[in-house]
C-alpha cells in the first residue's frame, strides 16, 4: 500500500497541470508538449504502480480515501478501486500517454490549451472510474463533457458546432435522469455511497423506473442503439486525438456505469427486462454492422463499428441478468467478456482512429473514394493498419477475439439464438473492416497524386505499442483476467445472493 | 460603540444626502464622489454585521438573519457599483445621481428585509420601485430605455395597488399588520368562515404582487423588455438586489404569518415555480439578444427558488436559500462580464456580437465559459450544487414527475447557454471587440468563486445551514 493518497494524485495532478497549461499565456509549443508528455508518463507509471500494488485475490475495495465533503447532505469525497476500476484506469493512462506522443508531432492552434484539455480529461476519467460516492461519480461523469465539448468545438471539423451541441445535449439528457434516480436511491438508503445502494429495498415498479433511467443515461454514453446517433457526428468532427479518447475511454464510462450501478441496484428489474435489452444489443451488433458497411466516410465507418462492438459489451452485461438464475458460470464469462471487450476495443479503436488521422493528414479527406492505394506509398503503415482492421474483425490471436469469444460463449449458455446472432458479427465486422482495408490500402491508385508519406517516428511508436498490447492481450490475456476476476465473481455472487 | 437601531440604514440615508450635496458643489470630482459612495457602503457593510439588537413585536426586526442578508446586499452593491462606474464612464453618461438613486433603492431592499409589518414592507417595496423607475429610464438617449421605464412604472404601480389591496384584506380580517400578530390571529380562524376566504384572497393578492416584483411567470412579461431596454448596469441591479430582497420577503411572510394557511399558497408557489422554469427555459431558446436571454434565464432561476419554497420542507427552504445566493453570484458575474465588453464601441446587444471573443480576449471568454456552464448546472461548478439541492428537495418531498420536468428543462436551458459558449469559442468575426481593460480583479474573484464554491461546496453550505438554524429559531 501507499503512504500517499494515490487516487487523488492520479486525478488532481493532470487536472491541475492541464489548467495551468490552459491559463498560462505565451507558453511555447515545445514546452507544453514536454510537460504533457512528462505528466502523462508520470500518471502511466503511477497507475502501473497502482495495478501492481492492487491485491487481485480479493474483490474488496482498495486504496480507500473517504473524507466528508458536504456534511449536511451526507456526500463524501470517497475514492476507491476494485479490479474493474483498476483495469479501466490503466487503459485511460495508457491511451492518454499515446495521445501525448501522437499530438507532439501535430500542429494545432493554441496547442498548449489543446494538450491541457486532454490532461483535464484524463484526470476526470480516472475520477469517474474511482469515485464510489454517487454524487462524486456524477460530478466527474458530467464534467467530462466540458473538455470534450471544447476539444471538438475548437479544434474540430467544419460541422463541429452541430456535432458538439448534439453530443452535449444528448449525454446531458441521459445523465440528468440518472441524477434523479441517484437522489431517489439516496433518499431511500440515506447515503450517497454507491455500495449502500446495493442493499436498498425497492418495489418492483420503482426498480423498473430506475433501471430505465440508468439504461438511458449509460446507454447514451456507450452508446446503444437507438440512442447512438450523436457518436458518428461527434467522431467525424472531432480532431484525431479527440476521436481516440472518445472511442477508447469515454464510451467505456457507460459500460462501467452499467456494471457499477445497473447490475447490482436493479437486479430484479433487470432479470425481468433482460430479453428486451439483449435484443437491443443484438440490433446494435447486427444492424449497426450493416450501417457501418454502407459508410463512405472512414471515421463514420469506425464510429459505427464502435457502436457494434460496444453492443458486445452491453450484451455481456445484460446476459448476466438472463443467466443469473440458471447458469452462474456463464454469467461470469459474460461479464468478463464485456470487460475484456471494453479494454480491447479501447486499444483497437484508438489504433484505427490514429490510422485514419494519419491518412487524413496527407489526403485531407476522410472519404473512402478519395483514398486509394495507400499501401504503395506507406508500406509499414499499411501493414499496421491491416493488422488493426483484422483485430477489429476479431481475428484469433488479437485481443478483439477474446472478448467477443467470451460473450458469444456466454450467450450460447442462454440460448442458441442469442449465440448465433451474436456470432454473425464476426462475419459482418470482417466484411466492413476488410472493405475499408481493400479500398484504402490496396485500391488502384490511378489518378491519385496526393503525397502519402510514410508515417513519422512518433506515429510509428504509437502504433507499434498498440500492436504489442493488442497481441499481448490476444495471446496471453491472463494478466487482465487476474485483475478483474475476483471483482467480477464478487459482483455475480452478491447478485445471486441479493436477489429476491 | 453606537447604540442605535438600524445603523446601516441611517448611515446610508445620511450619506446619500451628503453625497448629493457634495456632488452639487464639486461637479468635476466624479471620482471623488464615487469613492465616497464606496466608502459609505463599506461603513454600512461593517455595521450591518454588528447590529444584534432585536426588539420583539415591532414593525422592524433586526437579527442575525437579516444582518447577513443586508451584508450580502451591501457587498453586492459594492461589486455592482464597481462594474457600473467603469461602464458609465465608458459610455460618457457618468452621473453621481445614478449611484445615489441606486443607494436609495438599496435602502428600500434593506427595509424589505427587516420589515416585520405589511406597511413597512410596502414602504420598502415602493422605495425600491421608485428608484428603479428612475434608473431604468436613465439612458435618456435611448427610446427603448424610456419605453422600458414607462412599462415598468405602469405595471409596477398596478402591482403595488394589488399588494395594497391584499394588505388591506389581511388587515381588515385579522386586525393587524404586524407579522407576529397576524400569525397569532390566524391560529384561531375558522376554516368555514367568511374571514378565512377573505384572508385567502388577501394572500393570493400579495402573492401575485410579490411574484410580479420577483419576475416569476405568469407575471414575467415585463422582465425581458425591461432588461433589454435599460442600461446593462441597471440590469445587474435589477437582477440581483430586488431578487434577494423579495426572496427574504417571501421567506418571512410565508413562513411566519401565513404558515398556518400553507395549503393555500404551497400549490400556488409550486405552480408558479414550475411555470417560470418551463417558460424561462423554452422562451430563451429563440432569443438573439443577450440581455433578453439572460432575462429569461433569470425567470427560470427564480422559478427554482419559488418552487423549492413551495415545497414547505426544511430541504426546500435550505435549497432556496442556497439557490438565491448562487443565483446572485452568477448573475453578478454574467452581467458583470458583459459590462466590460463592448462591440463597435456600443454595448453588447446581440449574442453574435460576442463571436470570436476567445481569439481576441481569451480572459473574458474563459470567464463567460465558467459563468455559462455554472448557470447550466454543469458540475463541478457551483450552479450544479444549487440545482442538485432543489432536485433533492423535490425528490424527498416525493414530487418525482416535477423533478423529471425540472431536469429536462435544465437540459433545454443548457442548449442556450452552450449557444453562447459556441458563439464565443467556435465562431469567428472580422471586426474587433474591445474591452475597457484586460482584466478586472473583482470580476475575476467573482467568477473564480463559482469554481471554488463548486469544488468546496461546504463553504457556502455551512453558511446557509447556519442561516437555516437562525431562521428556524425566529420562525417558530
Amino acid at each position: 500500500m501507499f503512504d500517499y493518497p494515490i487516487l487523488s494524485l492520479l486525478i488532481w495532478i493532470p487536472i491541475l497541470i492541464g489548467l495551468l497549461l490552459i491559463l498560462s499565456k505565451n507558453i511555447s509549443d515545445n514546452i507544453s508538449q514536454l510537460i504533457t508528455l512528462l505528466t502523462s508518463f508520470l500518471i502511466l507509471v503511477v497507475s502501473l504502480n497502482l495495478t501492481q500494488a492492487y491485491d487481485h485475490t480479493t474483490s474488496q475495495l482498495q486504496f480507500i480515501e473517504r473524507i466528508e465533503w458536504i456534511s449536511g447532505l451526507n456526500i463524501f469525497y470517497y475514492l476507491a478501486v476494485d479490479g474493474i476500476s483498476v483495469s479501466l484506469i490503466l487503459l485511460t493512462a495508457f491511451i492518454n500517454f499515446l495521445i501525448a506522443i501522437y499530438a507532439s508531432s501535430e500542429n494545432y492552434v493554441k496547442k498548449s490549451s489543446f494538450l491541457g484539455y486532454f490532461l483535464i480529461l484524463e484526470g476526470l476519467l480516472i475520477g469517474t472510474f474511482s469515485a464510489f460516492d454517487s454524487i462524486l461519480f456524477y460530478i466527474f461523469f458530467e464534467s467530462l463533457l466540458i473538455p470534450l465539448f471544447l476539444i471538438i468545438g475548437i479544434w474540430g471539423g467544419a460541422n463541429r458546432k452541430y456535432a458538439t451541441l448534439k453530443f452535449f445535449l444528448y449525454t446531458l439528457f441521459g445523465s440528468v435522469l440518472m441524477l434523479i434516480s441517484i437522489i431517489y436511491l439516496a433518499k431511500i438508503s440515506g447515503s450517497f455511497a454507491i455500495q449502500d445502494f446495493y442493499s436498498v429495498n425497492l418495489s418492483f415498479q420503482e426498480e423498473i423506473l430506475i433501471l430505465l433511467a440508468f439504461l438511458i443515461g449509460f446507454g447514451i454514453k456507450i452508446p446503444m442503439w437507438p440512442v447512438h446517433t450523436w457518436l458518428p457526428d461527434a467522431h467525424v468532427e472531432a480532431p484525431t486525438s479527440g476521436s481516440v479518447i472518445l472511442a477508447s475511454v469515454l464510451l467505456k464510462v457507460g459500460g462501467y456505469g452499467m456494471i457499477r450501478f445497473m447490475l447490482p441496484v436493479t437486479t430484479d428489474a433487470g432479470i425481468y427486462l433482460s430479453e428486451y435489452m439483449i435484443y437491443l444489443s443484438l440490433i446494435a451488433i447486427i444492424y449497426i454492422s450493416f450501417v457501418a458497411y454502407a459508410q463512405e466516410d472512414m471515421k463514420k465507418l469506425i464510429a459505427y463499428s464502435s457502436v457494434a462492438h460496444m453492443g458486445f459489451v452491453t450484451l455481456g452485461i445484460f446476459l448476466v441478468f438472463n443467466l443469473l438464475d440458471s447458469n452462474t458460470s456463464a454469467a461470469i464469462i459474460g461479464l468478463e467478456g464485456a470487460m475484456v471487450q471494453m479494454i480491447s476495443h479501447g486499444l483497437i479503436s484508438a489504433a484505427l482512429f490514429f490510422c485514419i488521422g494519419i491518412i487524413y493528414k496527407h489526403s485531407k479527406s476522410r472519404l473512402l473514394k478519395d483514398n486509394y492505394g495507400v499501401s504503395k506509398f506507406m508500406p509499414i503503415f499499411s501493414f499496421m493498419m491491416i493488422f488493426f482492421l483484422m483485430a477489429n474483425s476479431g481475428l484469433p490471436g488479437t485481443s478483439g477475439f477474446v472478448g467477443e469469444f467470451l460473450v458469444i460463449t456466454s450467450s450460447l449458455g442462454s440460448s442458441f439464438l442469442f449465440g448465433f446472432l451474436a456470432a454473425t458479427s464476426l462475419l459482418l465486422s470482417a466484411s466492413y473492416s476488410l472493405k475499408m482495408g481493400k479500398t484504402v490500402l490496396f485500391g488502384d491508385n490511378l489518378k491519385n497524386t496526393q503525397g502519402y508519406i510514410e508515417c513519422s517516428f512518433n506515429e510509428k511508436i504509437v502504433l507499434t505499442i498498440l500492436i504489442i498490447f493488442i497481441l499481448y492481450l490476444g495471446i496471453i490475456p491472463d494478466y487482465l483476467f487476474k485483475i478483474i476476476d475476483q471483482s467480477v465473481i464478487g459482483i455475480i455472487e452478491s447478485l445471486s445472493a441479493g436477489k429476491i | 460603540m453606537l447604540n442605535i437601531l438600524f445603523i446601516p440604514e441611517i448611515i446610508l440615508s445620511i450619506g446619500v444626502m451628503i453625497i448629493i450635496l457634495f456632488d452639487l458643489f464639486f461637479q468635476k470630482q466624479k471620482g471623488l464622489s464615487f469613492t465616497l459612495v464606496q466608502f459609505l457602503l463599506l461603513i454600512a457593510a461593517y455595521y450591518s454585521l454588528d447590529n444584534k439588537f432585536s426588539p420583539s413585536y415591532s414593525a422592524y426586526t433586526l437579527n442575525e438573519f437579516t444582518n447577513v442578508f443586508k451584508f450580502i446586499l451591501l457587498v453586492g452593491s459594492l461589486t455592482i457599483f464597481h462594474y457600473t462606474y467603469k461602464h458609465l464612464k465608458f459610455l460618457k453618461i457618468l452621473k453621481i445621481e445614478y449611484f445615489t438613486i441606486s443607494l436609495l433603492g438599496l435602502i428600500g431592499t434593506m427595509i424589505m428585509i427587516s420589515a416585520n409589518s405589511l406597511l413597512m414592507l410596502y414602504l420598502g417595496i415602493e422605495l425600491l420601485s421608485l428608484s428603479l423607475y428612475a434608473l431604468i429610464g436613465f439612458n435618456k438617449k435611448s427610446s427603448l430605455s424610456s419605453e422600458a421605464a414607462i412599462k415598468y412604472y405602469v405595471l409596477g404601480a398596478m402591482s403595488s395597488g394589488i399588494l395594497l389591496f391584499g394588505i388591506s384584506l389581511i388587515y381588515g380580517f385579522t386586525g393587524s399588520i404586524v407579522y407576529d400578530d397576524i400569525a397569532s390571529q390566524l391560529i384561531s380562524i375558522d376554516m368555514n368562515s367568511v374571514d378565512y376566504i377573505a384572508i385567502v384572497f388577501g394572500i393570493i393578492f400579495i402573492t401575485a404582487s410579490l411574484c410580479f416584483k420577483f419576475g416569476a411567470a405568469p407575471f414575467h412579461m415585463w422582465v425581458p423588455d425591461i432588461y433589454q431596454g435599460s442600461l446593462i448596469s441597471t440590469t445587474i441591479l435589477l437582477s440581483t438586489l430586488p431578487k434577494i430582497a423579495v426572496f427574504i420577503v417571501f421567506l418571512k411572510l410565508y413562513f411566519i404569518p401565513f404558515i398556518l394557511l400553507r395549503e393555500v399558497w404551497s400549490d400556488i408557489l409550486i405552480f408558479v415555480g414550475m411555470l417560470s422554469i418551463v417558460i424561462g427555459s423554452l422562451f430563451a431558446l429563440t432569443q438573439e439578444n443577450i440581455k433578453r436571454l439572460l432575462a429569461y434565464s433569470a425567470i427560470s432561476n427564480i422559478g427554482f427558488i419559488i418552487l423549492s419554497l413551495g415545497l414547505i420542507s426544511v430541504d426546500g427552504i435550505h435549497a432556496s436559500l442556497y439557490y438565491t445566493v448562487v443565483y446572485s453570484l452568477t448573475a453578478l458575474a454574467s452581467f458583470g462580464i458583459i459590462t466590460h465588453i463592448t462591440s463597435n464601441s456600443n454595448g453588447i446587444e446581440k449574442i453574435t456580437d460576442l463571436a470570436g471573443l476567445s481569439k481576441t480576449h481569451p480572459y473574458f471568454a474563459f470567464l463567460i465559459l465558467i459563468t455559462m456552464l455554472s448557470s447550466a448546472g454543469i458540475p463541478p461548478l457551483v450552479g450544479f450544487h444549487a440545482k442538485l439541492m432543489v432536485i433533492k428537495a423535490l425528490v424527498s418531498s416525493s414530487y418525482i414527475i416535477l423533478s423529471i420536468i425540472v431536469v429536462i428543462m435544465t437540459v433545454v436551458s443548457a442548449y442556450y447557454y452552450l449557444k453562447v459558449i459556441k458563439t464565443i469559442y467556435f465562431d469567428n468575426r472580422e471586426d474587433l471587440i474591445s474591452t475597457f481593460s484586460n482584466s478586472d480583479i473583482i470580476l475575476s474573484i467573482n467568477v473564480l468563486s463559482l469554481i471554488a464554491l463548486g469544488i468546496f461546496p461546504y463553504l457556502l453550505f455551512n453558511l446557509t445551514s447556519y442561516l437555516m438554524r437562525i431562521f428556524s429559531v425566529i420562525s417558530i
